[in-house]
């Protein structure tokens, strides 16, 4: 499979859950206005955009975590199909606390 | 209360809470600068993003997939130094010794 689809999948999962991970975002959300609110211009939509951003690229980052033991282990110099398969599967999984409401809410 | 008395009694907090801030918009910083200068320019600026925020890419790149090119770590850098900031802060609270949110102390 073309590496491209990998990647698309990876940031679909992380968006899906960046937008609807009600928990996560609303704890991201109170985290943001606090690190980040006056850089955001104090701007309540900024604010959670930058919070959806920050839970989507954590869930990015930590299905990811799997992926690079898996390329550490093996002694991979590049990743691989499987190194990218676990990633994908990785994001999915910690999307899942979020897919039931982007199923009933949909983009 | 004024500025001093207020830092004071959370040290522990506010000081790596400093660092860890410097070094997230330290990232951030070289993230854009990244986007203006090549990667092994002379500017000094760039060169001081550089050696600042390297030690903590080096330990980012162990946790990320080698297909994840240099600009992408780096704003995983970014990503990370933040949750860490929001982890230190929530542990604290968790222990009833940080500061509470708006600055009311706990």
């Amino acid at each position: 499979m073309n590496r491209n689809f990998y990647f698309i999948g990876i940031a679909f999962f992380g968006m899906i859950n960046g937008i609807f991970n009600q928990l996560w975002l609303i704890f991201a959300l109170l985290y943001v206005q606090i690190l980040a609110g006056p850089l955001l211009f104090g701007s309540l939509s900024l604010t959670l955009m930058l919070a959806s951003l920050m839970v989507s690229t954590a869930t990015v980052i930590l299905g990811g975590i799997p992926a690079a033991i898996y390329e550490r282990v093996t002694g991979a110099s590049e990743s691989n199909n499987v190194s990218l398969w676990i990633w994908l599967a990785g994001t999915a999984i910690l999307t899942l606390p979020a897919a039931g409401n982007f199923l009933k809410i949909g983009l | 209360m004024d500025f001093a008395t207020s830092l004071a009694p959370y040290w522990y907090f506010h000081l790596p809470n400093f660092i860890l801030a410097a070094l997230m918009y330290t990232m951030l910083g070289r993230v854009l600068l990244g986007l203006m200068v090549d990667a092994d320019s002379p500017n000094y600026i760039w060169r001081f993003f550089c050696r600042v925020t390297d030690p903590v890419i080096a330990l980012i790149a162990i946790a990320t997939p080698k297909a994840a090119p240099p600009v992408v770590v780096w704003l995983f850098g970014f990503v990370w130094l933040f949750w860490l900031r929001v982890a230190l802060h929530y542990t604290l609270l968790l222990l009833n010794l940080a500061p509470r949110l708006g600055g009311a102390a706990s």
